[in-house]
């Protein structure tokens, strides 16, 4: 047991695990229906995963594997996959999380690789909400430090809080009406999506869309994001009589719009659709 | 077949596009904090009353108590 949960970092003793919803086990396939995916398992990984529909005690799993002379690698491997694409869900009691959190910090410490546990949630406005606030833990964190170096060199600390939490906030509104602008865009087009979650990554599972529907949502969620958090700002600085509030809607907004680069995200889509749709044409 | 547990499709990818706002936003909170650190490494045990920050001209300044 020791083996696998120090190897992977991912999971604990006491961990319930399960398969997530939209995925199911048809002959040797793992099928993801959200994607349309068609993953080849290997026979002896079959039961295995199969046994995860039934939301199993780690150990138990564990132990189930071993009688099919599955070692702790080939485990590890499966959870991992799994992970990769947020179809292993992890029931967790409170101390479990303490414990897990206290894994990951030693693991940190010692320099071991972690891994991220991704999730896949239904894109209703609360799962989505909550895949925003997942990812930004990493910011709450720094504005903690931030706050903390604040005090420690007697700056002002109550206006370093006020104007961190309307970022943050702004921030956190703005990527959540981001993220469901693209789910309502993608809606017209299918009620067969999830949000995934990884570290501090989001995105829209989806099947494969028309190249229009593709370009409208991804230049559409940077977009409403944009506008949203300027008239998030514009609001809170009527309200407070504060026009440097103003500044931090036009700076996340700026944040919003860089998504559209084409490196990556939103841009990057745009991008290769648009070379797509031009290579078509001749 | 390989020996591998799971042979993904290949035909699919999964991709999690959406992160620049959050670690663009997180890059803005590391700028914010090395400032406030400057401040202190700057201004020591006196404090620091306030940092202005000219972002046009990429020049900061510290005020100390």
């Amino acid at each position: 047991m020791k083996n696998l949960i120090d190897q992977s970092g991912l999971v604990a003793e006491s961990d319930y695990l399960s398969l997530s919803d939209t995925l199911a086990v048809d002959k040797d396939y793992l099928i993801d229906r959200v994607v349309g995916a068609r993953h080849k398992l290997h026979r002896r990984a079959i039961k295995a995963v199969t046994l995860l529909d039934m939301h199993i005690p780690l150990k138990l799993w564990q132990q189930y594997a071993r009688r099919q002379q599955l070692t702790d690698g080939e485990l590890l491997e499966i959870l991992l996959f799994l992970n990769s694409i947020g179809g292993l869900e992890i029931s967790r009691t409170k101390r479990g999380s303490i414990n897990n959190l206290i894994t990951q910090f030693q693991r940190l410490v010692k320099g071991l690789p972690r891994v991220t546990r991704a999730r896949r949630l239904p894109t209703t406005i609360i799962n989505t909400n909550r895949a925003v606030l997942l990812a930004m833990q990493p910011l709450l964190i720094a504005a903690f430090i931030t706050v903390g170096l604040a005090f420690g060199t007697k700056m002002d600390v109550a206006l370093t809080i006020y104007e961190l939490c309307i970022f943050l906030i702004t921030l956190w509104v703005s990527t959540i009406l981001h993220e469901q602008t693209h789910s309502m865009v993608i809606s017209q087009k299918t009620k067969n999506k999830v949000i995934l979650q990884k570290g501090m990554r989001l995105g829209i599972l989806h099947p494969s869309l028309p190249h229009k529907t593709e370009f409208a949502s991804a230049f559409s969620g940077p977009l409403i994001g944009a506008i949203s958090s300027i008239v998030f700002c514009g609001l809170l600085s009527i309200l407070f009589d504060d026009k440097t509030l103003l500044d931090a809607g036009f700076l996340v907004a700026c944040f919003q719009f860089v998504s559209l680069l084409p490196f990556y995200g939103d841009g990057q889509t745009i991008w290769y659709k648009h070379k797509r749709s031009v290579h078509n044409v001749t | 077949m390989s020996d591998s547990m799971v042979i993904a499709d290949s035909k699919v990818g999964y991709k999690l596009n959406e992160s620049a706002i959050v670690v663009v936003g997180l890059g803005w909170l590391f700028a914010i904090g090395s400032m406030a650190l400057v401040g202190w490494i700057l201004c020591g045990w006196r404090g620091t009353k306030q940092i202005s920050i000219d972002w046009w001209h990429a020049k900061a300044t510290v005020y100390c108590r």
